[in-house]
């Protein structure tokens, strides 16, 4: 069942330009808040909604802006995180290409609750029209008084800038992306500290997800209660889903929180390609452990998905059909994490090109009856012993991919091998025929 | 004496020197102008060399190295000169699944160079790119700053026939 | 973080008491277990990723790691569990995976932390079986290699280099796997400290002069003291076969605290260069022969007596010096003042500490000195005339880590120096303007009737000062922290016209505000020297010559009452004939000291010349008898420091060929001279001096009675005088890579910069059609010199730089020979010089 909260404006002509915006009833709200609420009221309502982060972690909003001293002398900053690098995951390029109004409101009121004054949107270097249609709409707010000095001749002001990523995935990490904003590598750092205490700048800092953010405006202009009562008994509102890979109508879709996984496929993506069978699905981005055929009568939240071994993530469901072979989809995301490494810690700094290395060698067939074993070794030693989730995230694939399809990584032609044995490449299931 | 002259850091054009000052109005440290400052170096040299970096240097009041290390840590920025054009084919999950290896083939073939080399003529730097955000339209690539989608071997002998 | 409160840390079952505020890993270090790692360095930062020294913190699921994690009360850890071996051993099997594994040729081989722990763990899987990469040894760093195959990534250089060097040469380039620790291509940023090479735990990062030259096993390592600067830093000499084949810093003992500068790590090629004097010479028909130690040095006793006959005792002078030990240098005044029999003593200590020292004796009662260490904890430091970042590094690595703790740094200098470069706030003074600076200041922090004579306007207009940036330098000196205030004061005052009333008004200042200050010392014993009574006017401890009676008594000879010339006075005296012999002990004036022509003149007019010394300098070359002596590792003694401490050190190889040590050879020539001195050892001539000049801990007990020095009047002209045939200024500066004779004669500067650059700015380089490594002749009033060129936009346009010490080109030979009539001290500072294309 589609619902359209967040996406409402989206098929709208120029539905990024700040005419259309305020048709739609854009920057009510801020004028609304800023007349007549106080920040503490913001935090309270946005905790009432139940609104978790989107970015992967699912963890509270209003908690994690909690956790700003008040106290506090120095200045404080908040980063918008649209560094959108999850392979499989495109809602927060739509967000900014088709409503980036919403974003910057989102942006201007979480601001207000935390009493920040400057806001960094860190977009990635290869979103051009993002970046484009982003700035576009600053400048429009900035002209409207939406921004700057005294925001509607309220005594609240708030600057907002943009800085853009240079190809760094990591920086998606929100210590990476602020040590980025800082001019540095996208070196994740050691917590303790965490950025509410000490962020941007040695400074308290809350880094938020673009969607997160995006529904603000819409949990104080409707209330709590209407948002919570979108989603789960856990989680608020709606959730956009990316749906890629074999499917039929691949695309974004706004659906419930606790969505049922095949009805999003069979329903809203239109089916998988050629009326094959699934073989497995990626849930929430490249980073979240693969569900086979059996494990996909699962609802679409935070918590069911984490009960079953996998996440939620980023909500991009990657549809991977039969006849699909594992091992080369595994090894396409294992490069992928080999190369966003950042470098600085040991087990995922070898360990991924260990990986990498260990599943070519089986791509060429040239692997042993231990590598299997070793893989999921090399994994379990980089799960949740670096420094940032990172080896996690490359290691549930791995742990996942060969647990579930062992097979495929064992020496020998595996199950979905082209006719000579030597072609596993993804796109052969891709294509018709 | 004579008056002591206040000179501009050697290095970069005047008008780069401007925007690199309202750039850095935008922070609290001159540092945190590094990305945009490699952008605009990388724009005005061609790519971020030897001049590059020691400009950056100056402005940002940090060592070469420190921006060398930048310049190769971002996968954005390069420290030898590329083509006029930069080609980034993705070739991440959903891409891959429907056909981005033979896409680089296919355009490997054509402009006679492998992932990460430039074309004798300077026309084009192929190159791979992590997930552009677009997997609905995949497979897709990168041309300078255009986002090409849905990309078959004949839609990309029409793309590359408007880049000179 | 308080680290007087003690926490309670269970670690293996045991109860702890440790300091709160520590790290896991720093409290296990405290209570003796052994937590491996790469990465973690108690000096530097915590990186957190090497991932060797995860543990177990009772109620957190996943394993932490030691370094990043604080131990907090209560806390119960576990170190060592299967989980924990495990997660160890893959860690190392990751690490070996990548390492070429070639140790039979690696020079770290032994000392190596990843051979160690390898070793400790033994059963290590190693299931990578793929060939490992290739990775270069990269050579863009003249004495340091960095081989790229052995690194494991722990970044102790990186962050070495950023966080106590200050010099940020190195960093992590690229990401991944493929994170290379490296300099930007090509080099040109390292300042050769070399501390990368010692933190390394592996051999990624290795000293090029040691390359191959012995395995750590076949070294003996003996703790000698830098000869170089007034740091006075703790060496370890690595040697083999008694000679040296690297140095590095003892752990963090010393006055460095692990830390050396290019000059201490890479300047002791000298010692065993093949152009030592090895045996001593005599001049027989206008030629210098070898002869044995017998022959010379009844041939220099014979003729000293002679001349001492026929000329009396004041014809001779003797020049001291600030590079030999204290004891030298005691026996030495000594020997002038008894067994010659007048007080003309100097030395090079002349040019600088002499003169700070003369202000501080124009200051009665106590002024607090401040040490390294204090410049470390300083909350300000304010910084006139002087470049401790090049003359000391080490007392630049103290203001570097007083900076990293938010001190605030202004430095008042005419010059663009790495010292300014740190700064928060650079006042370009105008040159020669470092006097009338201290003076306005003096106006507004003292309330003296002496100053009253100067107009503040004059004052403001000759420094090149507006009276707001006037106020804002005396505002490091007021407020709340201005105890934690230190003044560092360099030759830009010390080498000035009243130089020491400056210094001493500085001094009055620094005391009323309860401030500190320190000098900086360019040469490693100047301080020493002056103590140990190489002066014209004062004895050991600096004690008057009317306290003589008190040496007389221990020394058992008559010490003479009229006060001695000092270094250019009797230079002066030998032009007028006045002069007959020089003995000059380990100094090279030709050199070092002002107005090259002026002094070789008066060296050659006298008749005897006695050079003691390592090579044959150009002063050496004009000597009718040379001794050779012993170099600083090849002998015992002490040295005092710019901080006043006295550092004992002991010989570490024999000396080259016959070479002896200058106490030695004095002890043996005042007996051939019939006033034989009765010590057998260097011990003795200790014992001796410190039962004169007691100790209390490591300072000597000086006698600071207050002598009054004027004020100049408001008519004095300071700084140059505009001459069009001379257009350019020039202002000397120091050189990480030179200092003195010797520093010119060790590879590992040469390696480090080779040749002396005049600095100019780019406008004037254009004025005279030059670019970079462009020859140009440099000529003044008194002399000239070739020297190549390097364009800094940095430098004031019509000023030139141009460090001291570089023998290809030296700046002294441009100067005049103008004393100061209080110091005695020589102009050096800076001289008008006209420039043309070669």
């Amino acid at each position: 069942m589609i619902v359209k909260v967040l996406t409402r404006n989206f098929d709208k002509p120029d539905s990024h330009t700040l005419a259309v915006y305020e048709a739609g009833g854009g920057y009510r709200t801020l004028r609304k808040v800023l007349e007549s609420w106080t920040p503490e009221q913001v935090v309270e309502e946005v905790k009432a909604s139940n609104l978790r982060g989107r970015g992967g972690a699912g963890f509270p909003t209003a908690i994690k802006w909690g956790f700003v001293p008040k106290d506090s002398p120095k200045p404080k900053y908040i980063c918008v995180n649209a560094d959108e690098g999850e392979p499989g995951t495109f809602k927060d390029r739509h967000i900014m290409e088709q409503d980036p109004h919403l974003m910057v409101e989102g942006t201007i009121l979480s601001a207000y609750a935390i009493g920040v004054q400057t806001a960094y949107i860190y977009i990635r270097g290869e979103f051009v029209l993002a970046g484009e249609r982003t700035e576009a709409a600053i400048a429009e707010a900035y002209a409207k008084g939406y921004l700057g000095e005294n925001i509607l001749g309220s005594s609240y002001s708030l600057d907002i800038h943009v800085h853009y990523g240079a190809g760094s995935y990591i920086c998606g990490e929100e210590t990476a992306l602020i040590e980025s904003i800082e001019g540095k590598k996208g070196w994740p750092r050691v917590k303790p500290p965490f950025p509410a205490v000490e962020g941007l700048f040695g400074c308290p800092t809350v880094v938020n997800n673009v969607e997160t953010l995006a529904n603000v405006p819409l949990i104080l202009d409707k209330g709590a209660a209407w948002f919570a009562g979108l989603g789960t008994e856990k989680s608020g509102g709606t959730k956009l889903f990316t749906i890629s890979g074999h499917v039929n109508r691949p695309g974004l879709y706004e659906l419930p929180m606790g969505t049922p996984l095949l009805e999003m496929i069979e329903e809203q993506a239109g089916g998988v390609t050629g009326g094959k069978k699934i073989k497995a699905v990626i849930p929430g981005g490249a980073s979240c452990p693969v569900l086979a055929a059996h494990e996909l009568d699962i609802k679409m939240d935070f918590n069911t998905l984490m009960a079953a071994g996998s996440m939620l993530g980023s909500g991009g469901v990657i549809v991977l059909a039969e006849g699909t072979s594992m091992l080369a989809a595994l090894l396409n995301l294992e490069r992928f994490f080999a190369h966003e490494s950042c470098g600085q810690c040991t087990p995922c700094r070898e360990g991924t090109r260990w990986i990498v290395q260990i599943l070519e060698r089986i791509e060429r067939g040239e692997g042993t009856a231990g590598d299997p074993d070793t893989l999921i070794d090399i994994a379990e030693h980089m799960a949740g012993r670096t420094v940032c989730p990172l080896g996690e995230a490359a290691a549930g694939p791995v742990k996942s991919f060969v647990k579930k399809f062992r097979d495929e990584f064992l020496p020998g032609p595996g199950p979905d091998a082209g006719p000579s044995g030597t072609e596993h490449h993804p796109q052969v299931a891709g294509q018709d025929g | 004496m004579k008056e002591i002259l206040k000179m501009a850091p050697a290095g970069f054009a005047e008008e780069t020197l401007k925007k690199i000052d309202e750039i850095m109005a935008r922070y609290p440290t001159r540092r945190a102008a590094a990305l945009p400052v490699l952008y605009l170096a990388q724009r005005e040299f061609g790519c971020v060399d030897d001049r590059a970096l020691g400009a950056a240097s100056r402005v940002l009041g940090i060592s070469k190295v420190e921006v060398y290390g930048l310049a190769t840590y971002y996968s954005m920025f390069e420290t030898k000169p590329f083509g006029r054009n930069v080609i980034h084919l993705c070739d991440n999950l959903a891409c891959s699944l429907l056909g981005a290896e033979s896409l680089q083939h296919h355009l490997e073939r054509k402009l006679e160079i492998r992932m990460g080399e430039t074309t004798q003529d300077g026309r084009f730097t192929l190159k791979n790119a992590e997930c552009l955000g677009a997997c609905a339209q995949a497979p897709v690539m990168l041309v300078n700053d255009d986002v090409y989608e849905g990309l078959t071997e004949a839609r990309i002998d029409e793309i590359l026939a408007k880049y000179e | 973080m308080s680290g007087n409160n003690l926490i309670s840390v269970t670690v293996n079952d045991k109860v702890y008491q440790v300091p709160a505020g520590l790290s896991i890993i720093q409290a296990a270090d405290r209570i003796g277990v052994c937590i491996p790692r790469f990465c973690y360095l108690e000096k530097l930062s915590p990186l957190g990723g090497c991932r060797m020294c995860l543990i177990t913190v009772q109620g957190i699921p996943k394993l932490q790691t030691a370094c990043t994690t604080p131990a907090k009360d209560g806390m119960v850890v576990v170190t060592e569990s299967e989980e924990i071996d495990k997660a160890r051993k893959a860690t190392l099997e990751l690490q070996l995976a990548q390492h070429p594994l070639d140790c039979f040729h690696c020079d770290k081989a032994t000392r190596c932390d990843l051979q160690d722990l390898t070793y400790l763990f033994g059963d290590i899987q190693h299931r990578y079986d793929f060939p490992r990469k290739d990775l270069p040894t990269l050579y863009d760093n003249p004495l340091i290699e960095r081989n790229l195959g052995r690194c494991v990534h722990c970044e102790r250089c990186v962050r070495v280099c950023e966080e106590i060097q200050g010099a940020d040469a190195i960093s992590a380039t690229r990401r991944g796997r493929p994170t290379e620790m490296r300099e930007v291509p090509g080099g040109g940023e390292c300042q050769h400290c070399g501390h990368c090479v010692d933190v390394c735990p592996v051999g990624a990062n290795l000293d090029r002069l040691f390359s191959h030259r012995g395995r750590p096993f076949q070294m003996e390592e003996g703790l000698s003291l830098c000869p170089y600067c007034g740091c006075g830093c703790t060496l370890s000499l690595n040697t083999r076969e008694g000679r040296i084949m690297r140095v590095w810093p003892r752990g963090d003992e010393g006055v460095n605290h692990g830390s050396l500068c290019a000059r201490g790590r890479f300047g002791w090629g000298f010692v065993n260069h093949p152009e030592r004097l090895a045996r001593p010479r005599i001049k027989k028909n206008g030629q210098l022969v070898e002869v044995d130690w017998e022959e010379a040095l009844l041939f220099t006793a014979t003729r000293l007596e002679k001349i001492i006959r026929e000329h009396g005792p004041q014809s001779v002078g003797g020049l001291g010096s600030a590079r030999a030990t204290d004891e030298a240098n005691y026996l030495f005044q000594r020997f002038m003042r008894c067994v010659i029999g007048n007080n003309n003593i100097d030395s090079s200590a002349r040019l600088g500490y002499t003169a700070g020292l003369t202000g501080r004796l124009g200051v009665a009662g106590d002024v607090r000195e401040a040490t390294l260490d204090d410049v470390r904890r300083a909350a300000r430091l304010l910084v006139i005339g002087a470049d401790p970042v090049e003359t000391n590094p080490i007392l630049g690595l103290a203001m570097k880590a007083a900076i990293r703790k938010g001190a605030t740094v202004v430095v008042a200098d005419p010059r663009t120096t790495l010292t300014s470069r740190w700064a928060s706030q650079h006042f370009r003074i105008r040159p020669g303007s470092e006097v009338p600076l201290i003076l306005a200041l003096a106006r507004l922090l003292l309330n003296e009737r002496e100053l009253s004579a100067f107009k503040d306007a004059d004052l403001l207009a000759r420094i090149a000062l507006r009276s707001e940036e006037l106020a804002s330098l005396a505002g490091m000196l007021e407020g709340d922290a201005a105890e934690q205030t230190v003044v560092l004061a360099g030759r830009g005052v010390t080498q000035a016209p009243y130089g020491a009333s400056a210094v001493a008004a500085l001094l009055r200042i620094v005391a009323k505000r309860g401030a500190s200050y320190l000098l900086t010392v360019d040469r490693n014993n100047e301080r020493g020297s002056c103590e140990a009574g190489v002066l014209p006017d004062r004895l050991p401890g600096l004690a008057p010559l009317s306290d003589r009676e008190r040496f007389e008594k221990v020394w058992g000879q008559k010490v003479p009452e009229q006060p001695g010339l000092s270094a250019y006075e009797m230079l002066q005296a030998a032009r007028d004939g006045k002069q007959k012999a020089f003995y000059i002990m380990g100094e090279n004036p030709v050199d070092d000291f002002p107005d090259t022509r002026y002094v070789e003149e008066a060296l050659s007019s006298a008749e005897f010349l006695v050079v003691q010394d390592l090579f044959m300098t150009p002063t050496a070359v004009m000597a009718d008898v040379i001794l050779p002596s012993a170099s600083f590792a090849e002998k015992a003694g002490q040295f005092t420091n710019l901080e006043g401490r006295v550092q004992p050190y002991t010989a570490v190889i024999p000396p080259v060929g016959q070479a002896r040590p200058d106490a030695r050879i004095l002890v043996e020539l005042s007996r051939k001279m019939g006033k034989g001195f009765p010590h057998k050892n260097i011990v003795e001539v200790r014992e001796e001096m410190n039962n004169l000049v007691p100790m209390k801990e490591s300072q000597r007990q000086l006698a600071c009675n207050g002598l009054s020095h004027a004020v100049p009047g408001p008519e004095v002209q300071w700084g140059p005088v505009e001459d069009s045939d001379f257009p350019y200024l020039l202002l000397t500066t120091a050189s990480l890579y030179r200092n003195g004779a010797e520093s010119n004669l060790a590879v590992g500067l040469q390696k480090g910069q080779e040749r002396a650059a005049l600095r100019l700015h780019p406008a004037d380089a254009q004025g005279l059609g030059v670019s970079d490594g462009d020859s140009v002749m440099v000529t003044s009033k008194t002399g000239e010199i070739q020297v190549s060129v390097r364009l800094d936009d940095e430098i004031a346009p019509d000023t030139l730089q141009l460090a001291e010490g570089f023998s290809d080109a030296n700046p002294k030979t441009l100067f005049g020979h103008e004393i100061d009539p209080v110091t005695r001290t020589p102009m050096a500072r800076y001289v008008q010089v006209k420039m043309r294309k070669l």
